[in-house]
């Protein structure tokens, strides 16, 4: 941040998207990460604080559409959320001052193995919303993880919203700290639609042992069809560890982050079950 | 450099500084000294303070970030004449040792406090989450907020 020359806040969002336009300029939301940069690329940031419009957390068109600059603890206190899972995975999240400030914008753009909130968002079938002063494009919070925020969103573009699709569903997110306030050992979320007790669809994801969080299409589309039994979860929380490319991790062996990855899948299935 | 002109407990101050200085440095430049640096990079909870009503680890907010904004630190509390339930109450229960932590944890319940004044334990420890200490074990901080919030509670229906 040393060359930073120039600092603005924006009032309104198609100005903070102009001011984005220049080469060199960042946008800043919460600051929790970007505040620590050594980045020497940057001339300009564009504090996102005064976008009102973008801290808003609303039911429309059949989705919950959450504004980017919304903080883990706003989420975190939302009474009567269609997914209490948002409000569980927020408040997870780290300390209390890292969930005053830190914003959903930001946890998606981070594109770190230890963001929590994404993990969740994938199991949900979260839409983001990118925009630019000029055009805009909705993509499938999937494919952004597909590739890597950084590279996916261009630089004068921004996250303005996320969308999540209102659907009958039953959700559940569990996550391993060794304290409360740690970084995520091993995490993992689902959403199951379910006719009776019969799976319709289904999207497990999970998190902190992968470089970024990511959804589990394998062992998901085997469970299509099926009633989640006993038998059923001792099967999928073994064979997807087959599916899931594991990184290095200096607090935990690759066998340890398998035992607990078998447990969180478990756990989230158990709860899908009901 | 990039000029940053903020409040800090009421008082005005303005000041020429480097664009990657972070809030903590530049009060601590200013003469704001109960604002402590411990990890420098938000995880240990030594240099919490409330901008414009948040509680958050001024480590990791830019200076630049908190131009115009209002910073309370624990000098907004009370003092050693007329201190905070909060304050007294960590004295009486013993819940200060080295005190590098405490005017942190002191903030950071008092910005609970502020919204829930009846909050259970569960409530006080996870208000508290963050704000590392290593002297006390936090179990007497805890009965210290916990004597602190029904001190309060007292004093306002008092009024
Ligand atoms: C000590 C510590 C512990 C943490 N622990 C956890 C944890 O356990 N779990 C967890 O989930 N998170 C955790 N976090 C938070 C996480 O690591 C990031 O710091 C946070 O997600 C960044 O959010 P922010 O709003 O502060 O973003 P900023 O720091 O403001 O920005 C981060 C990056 O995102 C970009 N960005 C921000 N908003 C947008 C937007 N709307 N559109 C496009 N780009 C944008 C910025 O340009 C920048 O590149 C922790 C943070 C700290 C400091
Ligand atoms: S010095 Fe800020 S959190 Fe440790
Ligand atoms: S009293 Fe010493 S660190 Fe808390």
């Amino acid at each position: 941040m040393i060359n930073v020359t120039q600092f603005v806040k924006p009032d309104s969002l198609p100005s903070a998207l102009e001011e984005l336009n220049r080469e060199g300029s960042i946008a800043l939301a919460g600051g929790t990460s970007l505040s620590l940069s050594k980045s020497k690329k940057y001339t300009k940031v564009v504090n996102l604080s005064n976008l009102t419009e973008l801290k808003k957390i609303e039911t429309k068109n059949n989705r919950l559409e959450i504004g980017a600059m919304v903080s883990m603890t706003q989420l975190a206190e939302v009474e009567d959320s269609p997914f209490p899972i948002l409000r569980k995975t927020a408040s997870s999240i780290y300390s209390t001052a890292i969930r005053n400030m830190t914003t959903v914008g930001g946890e998606i753009a981070k594109g770190v193995y230890w963001v929590d909130l994404p993990v969740t968002l994938l199991a949900l079938d979260t839409q983001v919303l990118l925009q630019n002063s000029s055009s805009s494009r909705t993509v499938a919070l999937s494919e952004i993880y597909n590739s890597h925020p950084s590279k996916f969103i261009n630089s004068n573009e921004l996250i303005t919203k996320i969308f999540i699709p209102l659907q009958k569903s039953t959700s559940s997110f569990h996550k391993f700290t060794k304290t409360q306030v740690d970084y995520v050992l091993a995490s993992a979320a689902g959403k199951a639609v379910k006719d009776g007790n019969i799976i319709k669809q289904i999207n497990l994801s999970i998190g902190g042992v992968t470089p970024l969080p990511c959804l589990l299409p394998q062992v998901s589309s085997q469970l299509v069809g099926k009633k989640i039994t006993d038998e059923i979860i001792e099967e999928v929380s073994t064979e997807c560890c087959k599916e899931i490319k594991f990184k290095p991790d200096f607090r935990a062996s690759t066998e340890y982050q398998k035992s607990l990855i078998k447990v969180m899948i478990s756990r989230v299935l158990q709860d899908l079950q009901s | 450099m990039i000029k940053v002109s903020l409040t800090v407990n009421g008082k005005k101050h303005e000041k020429e500084t480097a664009p990657d200085t972070s809030l903590l440095d530049f009060l601590r430049s200013i003469g704001v000294k109960s604002v402590k640096k411990g990890c420098g990079k938000g995880e240990c909870g030594a240099c919490g303070v409330i901008m414009d009503g948040v509680y958050c680890k001024s480590c990791i907010v830019l200076a630049i970030q908190a131009n115009g904004t209002e910073i309370k630190t624990v000098e907004s509390l009370g003092n050693a004449q007329n201190p905070h339930p909060l304050q007294t109450s960590f004295v009486d229960e013993g819940a200060v040792q080295c005190g590098y932590c405490i005017p942190s944890m002191l903030l950071a319940a008092k910005n609970m406090l502020d919204k829930n004044p009846e909050p259970d334990e569960k409530e006080i420890r996870k208000s508290l989450d963050g704000n590392l200490c290593r002297c006390t074990g936090y179990v007497k901080q805890i009965a210290a907020v916990k004597k602190a919030a029904k001190i309060m509670r007292e004093n306002k229906n008092d009024q």
